[in-house]
């Protein structure tokens, strides 16, 4: 009885330790999981050109080709932008659809521009510029986080890439 | 000298009022301005083609390069592309490396017309344009062919097979580049004849030649292991050489420490020739800005050939900054 007290006696404080403990697990687990989702992944992401383009669709694979300064078969398209408003998205978009570091990509450009007299890519750093380029050159394309769009006028999306 | 360089001046003023006066034409260049000298030894060949050499003193001749090139789209399916480079080791003189037409076939395939660089090694096509790679120049144990350029046709076919970029350029021989995500690999086999006159006495006529190329990349986040191994043949003169290289590099931030071997290997000829160096490099890349790098690259060359020594055993230590725009 005396040992029953005892044992009865120290059960709930273990219980509510557990209980505690468990708890803490499921708490770290619920923060750590979108975190690591977080930073593994950018919002979503989309291709756009001007809303007077004519490119309707491209796939993932001319994408790439695109950027990589290949010719690709739809004739519509011109020529392909990187958006580096936010370094994120451009991190993931060499990671995701290039699959390539920014320096293999960097390097890899520059012996497509001296291989092949190709075209160094152009950079833009903001959401105005990116604007203002598609107005001036309808037929170009460039990716931009879906957060980004209602900032960038006349804008069509072309393709959802993550 | 000076006149080359009046020629070159003028030859850039030409391109950029082309530029100007032309939405699709592009003009984009790049240098290497690199110094080096031997610190032990008395000489170190850094360039066999165009006989780039170090000695004791401080030297920018031998790696400094610059090169600037003119693109024109002439309508949808042609294009026309310009080289002009001035070499330290050639005395900063012009030279025309590249001037072709681009047909465009398809959006796979293509032709080109006139004079292109002889793509026989992996680095050959962009050998000048040393932002392209970590070293200050490619390793010159396994660049030792003396004909960089050729003027003819090509068939260059590029398209995606599976998962893989590929890439096929049919010359007097075949390359293959097959690119997929971390890996690239690149085969060459080439096949030509011969002819070679020296003081106007014919010494070598339809000599028929073989060369062969395998290089294997690995391209991991922050690593990179680069590799080449290339065999040239010819049998009447009973020449065989083989030539390999190995390089490994770490990047961490901006900066890249690599690590380097190459070997050139000739195996003793009728005539006695027994080439035989190679060199342990070691050295660090800076990016510094978006399209500038520094570069410091210490090299330690070995030449044992006996009777066809090249310049002796060596040390050297050269730095260099590299751009492109």
């Amino acid at each position: 009885m005396g040992m029953q007290a005892r044992v009865s006696g120290h059960s709930p404080p273990v219980a509510v330790c557990r209980t505690g403990l468990y708890r803490f697990i499921l708490l770290c687990l619920m923060l750590l999981v979108p975190a690591a989702a977080w930073s593994q992944q950018t919002a979503n992401v989309v291709l756009i050109t001007h809303k007077s383009s004519n490119v309707d669709s491209l796939s993932l694979l001319d994408i790439r080709r695109l950027y990589l300064g290949f010719p690709v078969a739809n004739e519509n398209v011109n020529r392909p932008v990187i958006n580096r408003v936010n370094e994120k998205v451009y991190e993931d978009f060499l990671k995701n659809i290039m699959h390539m570091t920014e320096d293999g990509y960097k390097r890899k450009i520059v012996r497509r521009v001296f291989r092949y007299g190709a075209d160094y890519v152009t950079e833009l750093y903001s959401l105005k510029a990116i604007a203002r380029h598609l107005d001036a050159h309808p037929n170009d394309v460039v990716f931009v986080a879906i957060d980004d769009l209602p900032r960038i006028k006349d804008a069509k999306i072309v393709v959802r890439l993550w | 000298m000076q006149k080359s360089w009046l020629v070159s001046v003028s030859a850039v003023i030409i391109l950029v009022q082309a530029c100007l006066a032309n939405a699709d034409t592009r003009i984009s260049g790049y240098g290497s301005f690199v110094a080096g000298k031997t610190v032990s030894g008395q000489y170190f060949l850094s360039d066999f083609p165009k006989t780039g050499i170090y000695d004791k003193d401080w030297s920018f001749s031998p790696d400094t390069t610059i090169g600037i090139q003119l693109s024109h789209d002439i309508n949808q399916d042609y294009s026309f592309v310009m080289q002009l480079n001035a070499h330290g080791a050639r005395g900063y003189e012009s030279e025309i490396n590249w001037a072709y037409i681009n047909y465009q076939l398809s959006s796979e395939l293509s032709v080109q017309l006139g004079r292109k660089r002889l793509p026989l090694y992996y680095y050959s096509d962009f050998f000048d344009v040393g932002y392209a790679y970590n070293w200050i120049r490619p390793p010159a144990d396994n660049y030792t062919w003396q004909i960089s350029n050729y003027n003819g046709i090509n068939l260059l076919y590029e398209t995606q097979l599976g998962d893989w970029d590929t890439t096929f350029n049919i010359i007097i021989g075949i390359v293959g580049e097959f690119n997929r995500d971390w890996l690239n690999i690149r085969l060459t086999a080439m096949s030509s004849e011969l002819d070679r006159t020296i003081n106007g006495i014919q010494v070598a006529e339809n000599v028929v030649q073989q060369f062969n190329g395998l290089s294997v990349n690995i391209n991991l986040d922050s690593f990179s292991l680069l590799s080449e191994f290339n065999g040239y043949k010819r049998d009447d003169d009973h020449i065989d050489v083989h030539t390999r290289m190995l390089s490994l590099a770490y990047t961490v931030s901006d900066i890249t420490p690599f690590i380097s071997y190459s070997e050139f290997e000739q195996k003793l000829t009728l005539a006695g020739g027994d080439e035989h160096h190679s060199t342990r490099s070691a050295g660090i890349r800076w990016d510094i800005y978006h399209n500038t790098a520094l570069k410091i690259q210490y090299d330690r060359v070995k030449d044992e050939g006996i009777s066809s020594a090249i310049l002796g055993d060596s040390e050297s230590l050269a730095f260099g900054i590299d751009v492109v725009f």
